[in-house]
């Protein structure tokens, strides 16, 4: 499997999962090893669930949106808005490319047409929520260098604490990344981003449940410490390898409501 | 009742020392817990509807208060890569600055450009551009979005501004130092300017220090100058400082026991009550000197004095404590205080004079030397002279003070009422230098806030935006103006091919609220947060007016106001608050409490002349030359621009509080005078005999006032010049204008 996306950095859509068999090692992994593992973890084939990602302002007040969500693989995900009732039946189509931006497009039915989106900000966010881009995926195992900070444990999880430093000339947001990685399953539970000051950032938390063979998020938040804001998405109704086929990824399925 | 006075205080002086300085330490303990007022907004009455509105806004939107960083210069453009590049720096330092929410920057403010495949939004300045043609894109994108010209881009491109908005319960103290450490870093070729409500307060409250601890020492230096002049003895010299010293310690501590707080103009109460009260110490040692000399007993010399000088003294403080207690009616509490303490003050000082001041001479030797035998000067003369004259001529005084009131009274008109407090800084000041490249290069920095609540996504409301923000660009004076309307109207746009047609709202709700979905695909979740609210129920307009005259700023705010009323749907409650709202109610609370506080000092005054010389006549006599100051005061303020402000609204009642002493002292002595029979006339006597203390005592008042032209601030600059010349003109009017009007008056 391509080397890509070396833990699971859940958010919005991405229902990263753990092999299911739990890999309890008998022999001192090396901290490259873990997140070697980390990176090659078994996932489902495709994933369809029902999300609500609820933005949260400084004093609490809310703004939520529901939608349900198709993804294939780690790389092709499509959504429909079902919540707020004034942007019902909007979609929005993501295909990302080992070599290339993303290509995104959303289609909104007030105005008509499908509309490409731009996406090469690294750091811009998606959906207006406290996740950038770049925390949605596609950090490479190669691009950083890797130190085993401590174990910990967070509620009933044996972690690693594991610090990743971006190497020189790979573009990032971040300084540094602390991830807490789940030592039954490879699973990252929680990570803390630190920005090119060296202050903590953004922090990154995620609950799992079981679905089938796998273990994917049922609740992914990130909070932003500087504005105070966060984004909380809500998984509900998963289910996966159901045998989505390829071409609903596409343009053409946008404008269905589903 | 005088004479019982005198006995209590000279039998027991021991005790009258003791209890006076007791109180003097029981009053003064609280100094520790006076505190300078960093938030100028307090001045503003909390009643107020613009402060209720803006403390709604303040609960929605959180703080409103920005600092706004300016950086480039004359000479070139932003567009190089050395600026460019300072600018990413500056913008992203300021980012990072704990007591910073957010920026407005060219590199956090987004390009909405619609391409022939869809849409983009990406910050202008994400990264700085390397070559010259990636400047020349830079340059054309940001001139394409008309949204930010004005706001963060100069429309010359000379200038960008960096708006950052400041955490509620941030340090302004701290923050000013970071910024100015930043500043320092970087500045030269270009210039960096700041401005914005938390850097003006860092200063005015950093000035409001300077002049405490500069001011009080400087005025206690002329006081003794002059308490040196006139007396030549270390006694003479030191208990009247002493007494007055005591005052103002025991006033300053009352008000740290009460928790009030030093604001500009409250600042210099201290060296005011120096000013004003040491005249009673003056009076009290200057005359147990004239009795020293024609009675051999200490004791027998003061008796007389405090039977003597008591009433007339307490006559000069009840009228100055008038003046004073006129304020307290004023509808701005720092007014309010600055009247009230300074009347407590005034009280003291009176008392220490007649209690404090005379004990302690009952217990010290008698001085060998006390003042010279009389010199026949110069001043003799002259006021010689002008009492022989001024009945021969009393025609004509009387015909010219009326002349110079009516040429005065038209310069009133001309009276300029300023409150934005910009104005208390001269014009060489950094803060003045900022705001006028802001005003002449960008939209300006006076912000004016439009709530509205409701169904903010809703097509009516952003239309009621779009309207006003509309009517809002037809001034001149309005730099720039935005809300959520103007984004939804330049997606709507971008969303049918670029075309202008298509910069309006959209009219329906599902397409409001797909465009701002569309948006939110790449903005982030706080780019709106200071429009509206994260339920949708609250918005704003914001507007950034020139920093032009208050009386401008509150014409715009009257007419945005009527238009509200007139042109918008009565179902969208809108609520107009800023700092420009403020401005403008503060512009009216000031004429308000200015009319009033004359009125009724004047009045005050009147009422105690009227009681005491138990004559409606020379009540109206002795108050006439006050008011003619008052108008007299006003005229020169409008003909030489002085402003009409907070600061200076206290003028007028200390002129008539402390100008009234002069009156007071000719008619006593005139009436004093008519008992006798002599050659010449009373007027004339009169004026020979008193004339040389009343010019003595204005010239010591004018001395310690004189003090605050070494002030901070602008305004009580101009308090010190004024009051200055009000007390000369006030002394030399009662010795011509009150004389010659006297004479009239039969027996």
């Amino acid at each position: 499997m391509k080397a890509k996306n070396y833990f699971i950095l859940c958010t919005l859509g991405l229902f990263f999962l753990m092999g299911l068999k739990s890999v309890r090692c008998q022999e001192k992994l090396t901290t490259d090893q873990i997140m070697q593992k980390v990176d090659t973890r078994i996932i489902p084939k495709d994933m369809m669930a029902m999300m609500k990602m609820d933005l949260i302002d400084k004093k609490g007040n809310v703004r939520s949106r529901a939608m349900k969500t198709y993804r294939m693989s780690d790389d092709k995900q499509i959504m429909w808005f079902l919540e707020p009732a004034d942007v019902k039946g909007s979609s929005f189509l993501r295909l990302s490319h080992e070599d290339r931006d993303d290509d995104m497009w959303l289609y909104l039915p007030a105005f008509g047409k499908v509309r490409r989106i731009a996406s090469h900000a690294k750091s811009g966010n998606f959906m207006g929520s406290d996740f950038t881009y770049e925390d949605l995926g596609d950090r490479k195992l190669k691009d950083y260098t890797y130190k085993l900070l401590k174990e910990e444990t967070i509620g009933d999880k044996a972690c690693w604490v594991i610090e990743s430093i971006p190497k020189q000339d790979v573009t990032t947001d971040y300084a540094k990344i602390v991830s807490w990685i789940w030592k039954d399953d490879y699973l990252a539970v929680k990570e803390e981003f630190y920005d090119k000051k060296g202050n903590l950032k953004k922090v990154k938390s995620i609950d799992i449940q079981r679905v089938d063979k796998y273990w994917v998020p049922s609740k992914v938040t990130m909070e932003d410490l500087k504005s105070e804001h966060k984004t909380e998405l809500l998984f509900d109704q998963i289910s996966v390898d159901t045998g989505l086929k390829n071409e609903i990824f596409d343009t053409s399925y946008m404008t269905r409501i589903y | 009742m005088n004479t019982k006075l005198a006995d209590l205080i000279l039998n027991h002086p021991k005790l009258v020392i003791v209890i006076s300085i007791l109180l003097t330490i029981i009053l003064a303990s609280g100094i520790r817990n006076i505190r300078v007022e960093e938030d100028i907004t307090e001045m503003i009455p909390k009643h107020l509807p613009s402060r209720q509105a803006l403390n709604e806004l303040e609960e929605i939107f959180g703080g409103s208060d920005v600092i706004l960083v300016t950086i480039g210069n004359e000479k070139e453009t932003i567009f190089n890569q050395r600026t460019l590049a300072k600018i990413k720096a500056l913008s992203d330092s300021i980012e990072a600055l704990p007591e910073i929410n957010r920026i407005t920057s060219l590199t956090t403010t987004k390009l909405i450009e619609g391409q022939e495949w869809g849409l983009e939004i990406t910050p202008f300045l994400e990264e700085v551009p390397q070559t010259q043609e990636d400047i020349e894109l830079l340059k054309q994108n940001i001139f394409e979005e008309s949204t930010y010209i004005g706001k963060i881009i100069s429309a010359d491109g000379k200038y960008a501004s960096i708006i950052a908005s400041v955490q509620e319960d941030a340090d302004a103290f701290q923050l000013y130092e970071e910024i100015k450490t930043l500043k320092s870093k970087i500045e030269s070729p270009e210039q960096i300017y700041l401005t914005g409500l938390p850097i003006i307060t860092t200063i005015v409250s950093n000035s409001i220090r300077t002049d405490i601890r500069r001011l009080i020492p400087f005025v206690m230096i002329v006081v003794i100058i002059i308490l040196y002049l006139s007396f030549r003895t270390v006694s003479g010299t030191l208990l009247p400082l002493v007494s007055v010293l005591m005052s103002v310690g025991s006033m300053v501590g009352l008000m740290g026991h009460l928790h009030k707080y030093f604001m500009v103009v409250n600042n210099v109460m201290p060296v005011i009550l120096i000013a004003v009260g040491s005249a009673y110490g003056i009076h009290v040692i200057a005359k147990y000197y004239e009795e020293l000399g024609h009675s051999v007993h200490k004791k027998e010399a003061l008796t007389t004095t405090i039977e003597r000088v008591s009433t007339p003294v307490m006559m000069a403080g009840l009228t100055t404590m008038a003046g004073f207690i006129s304020l307290i009616t004023a509808p701005l509490p720092t007014l309010v205080e600055f009247g009230a303490f300074l009347a407590f003050g005034v009280f003291l000082s009176l008392m220490f004079s007649l209690t404090f001041i005379p004990a302690f001479l009952v217990l010290l030797p008698v001085p060998k030397r006390t003042v010279q035998a009389i010199k026949q000067s110069f001043l003799d003369k002259l006021l010689g002279n002008i009492g022989s004259k001024i009945l021969h001529y009393r025609g004509q005084v009387i015909a010219i003070f009326i002349l110079l009131v009516v040429v005065f009274a038209f310069g009133i008109f001309k009276v300029n009422m300023e409150m934005n407090p910009i104005t208390f800084f001269s014009e060489e000041s950094e803060l003045r230098q900022a705001d006028r490249v802001i005003n002449q290069h960008l939209s300006g920095s006076i912000n004016m806030n439009l709530l509205f609540t409701g169904d903010i996504e809703s097509p009516e409301i952003l239309q009621q935006m779009d309207q006003i923000q509309q009517f809002l660009e037809c001034f001149p004076e309005v730099g720039s103006t935005i809300s959520l309307a103007t984004f939804v109207k330049k997606i709507n746009r971008v969303l049918h091919n670029d075309d202008p047609a298509y910069e309006v709202i959209p009219e329906s709700r599902e397409a409001v609220a797909q465009a701002l979905l569309l948006y939110s695909m790449s903005g982030s979740p706080t780019d709106f947060e200071q429009f509206v609210d994260n339920s949708y129920q609250n918005g704003q307009v914001i507007a950034l007016l020139k920093n032009i005259s208050t009386q401008q700023i509150a014409h715009i705010t009257k007419e945005t106001e009527r238009f509200c009323q007139e042109k918008l749907s009565s179902s969208v409650p809108v609520k107009e608050t800023g700092f420009s709202v403020f401005l403008k109610d503060l512009a009216r609370l000031v004429i308000t409490s200015q009319v009033r506080s004359i009125i009724i000092s004047i009045l005050l005054v009147f009422l105690i002349a009227w009681i005491t010389y138990r004559s409606f006549g020379i009540g109206i006599l002795a108050t006439t030359p006050l008011l003619g100051a008052v108008i007299i005061n006003f005229g020169l303020m409008g003909v030489v621009g002085i402003d009409l402000s907070i600061p200076t609204a206290v003028i007028s009642s200390i002129i008539i509080g402390a100008g009234i002493d002069y009156s007071f002292h000719f008619i006593s002595r005139y009436k004093f005078e008519l008992e006798k029979s002599d050659t010449t006339h009373p007027v004339s006597r009169s004026i020979q005999t008193v004339g040389k203390p009343i010019l003595y005592n204005a010239l010591s008042v004018a001395c310690g006032f004189l003090v605050l032209l070494t002030s901070g601030f602008l305004p009580i600059r101009f308090i010190g010049f004024l009051v200055a010349l009000a007390m000369i003109c006030c002394a030399i009017g009662a010795l011509t204008l009150l004389a010659a009007a006297m004479s009239f008056i039969k027996k």
